[in-house]
């Protein structure tokens, strides 16, 4: 093909986006409770989301916490105390979206944790691969 | 004036990304010795004489499950399901000025008695970023570039700012009083990457953590 200038078109069929073809809304609450010394919990929010080669975009937020996150790769979140950290990651595995929290009590004591949700936002694109 | 794009699967009213090129294949990456990682890095030339967006994705086990660049994925996942993960793997992209480089990371924990190698499969679609000017367009994968029942991604704005400092955050203003979708990437050193960003109902901003001079890029959807 010849040379274009790609800023002068606003849609050429050639060139499509990405087309967004399933989306999914889910959460996860972590609750209140007591986490002993150096102790980690996991709680993950799950939803079904056919990926059969699409282009995902997912984002999160802990609410009350965090804005929402555009997650590229794992996201770290260390409480402004110093108490704690959260690591989300998330993937596909059979056509399920898995969003794994794991909370690590980063302290020498127990931790009275406040609980809070975990709120995921996913959207799969289409490519033309 | 424009209808409301919240409702739109398409309007050429509102500019949309341009996918300019796929590249789909695969690659060997070894096993690694304990506590250490492989790196495998796979440069493709794409004759667009600048670096460009692009998006991409990567299975481990052949194609059965699918996931976004950066995603670590536990190394037993495809290989023997009855063993502890003994560290993780993960394949993303960057690009450069007539490239697309696909990184593939193995690692095996200090503890880990197993090791495995894998042959990820990639799939990556450039996207024009803003002032991409001259190119020459690339192959494309399949012959429908268009889908009429799926809703095609409408840009809100583009914003390009300079960012140079340690641990600098930028910060764009949009006021659309909604979470919108968007994609941020930063270029440093000729480099383009994906890089992680945050989202309120009136700003998106990116952190670029260490010292850098960069390019941060923000793309944000109406829908």
């Amino acid at each position: 093909m010849t040379e274009i200038n790609i800023d002068e078109l606003i849609f050429f069929s050639n060139f499509s986006g990405l087309g967004n073809n399933q989306n999914s809304q889910f959460s996860v609450d972590i609750p209140s409770q007591t986490i002993a010394a150096f102790f980690g919990i996991i709680y993950t929010a799950v939803a079904p989301l056919d990926n059969e080669g699409s282009i995902p975009n997912i984002q999160i937020r802990y609410k009350g916490l965090t804005d929402w996150i555009s997650l590229n790769g794992d996201y770290i979140y260390t409480d402004p105390g110093f108490n704690y950290t959260v690591t989300t990651s998330a993937y596909f595995t059979n056509n399920i979206l898995t969003v794994s929290n794991f909370l690590i009590n980063s302290t020498a004591g127990s931790l009275n944790l406040t609980g809070f949700t975990v709120e995921c936002d996913a959207a799969l694109y289409s490519a033309p691969f | 004036m424009n209808p409301n794009p919240n409702k739109l699967q398409f309007y050429s009213g509102y500019n949309i990304d341009k996918i300019i090129g796929t590249y789909t294949g695969s690659f060997d990456l070894p096993a690694p010795t304990a506590g250490n990682t492989t790196t495998v890095t796979v440069s493709m030339p794409t004759n667009i004489n600048n670096t460009t967006f692009y998006q991409g994705i990567f299975s481990l086990d052949g194609g059965n499950n699918w996931n976004s660049f950066y995603t670590d994925i536990a190394n037993v996942i495809s290989v023997d399901p009855s063993v502890n993960p003994q560290g993780d793997c993960e394949v993303y992209g960057t690009s450069t000025a007539g490239m697309i480089n696909i990184i593939g990371l193995n690692t095996a924990n200090f503890s880990a008695t197993k090791f495995f190698s894998f042959t990820p499969l990639y799939k990556v679609a450039l996207i024009a970023k803003p002032s991409q000017d001259n190119i020459t367009p690339q192959p494309i994968g399949t012959n429908q570039y268009f889908n009429s029942t799926y809703n095609y991604q409408k840009i809100f704005m583009d914003t390009v700012n300079q960012s140079s400092g340690t641990d600098i955050t930028t910060t764009v203003t949009h006021n659309l009083n909604y979470i919108p979708k968007i994609r941020a990437f930063y270029e440093t050193g000729g480099t383009m990457e994906i890089v992680q960003a945050t989202i309120t109902n009136t700003t998106a901003s990116v952190t670029l953590f260490g010292t850098l001079d960069a390019t941060v890029y923000i793309r944000i959807y109406y829908d």
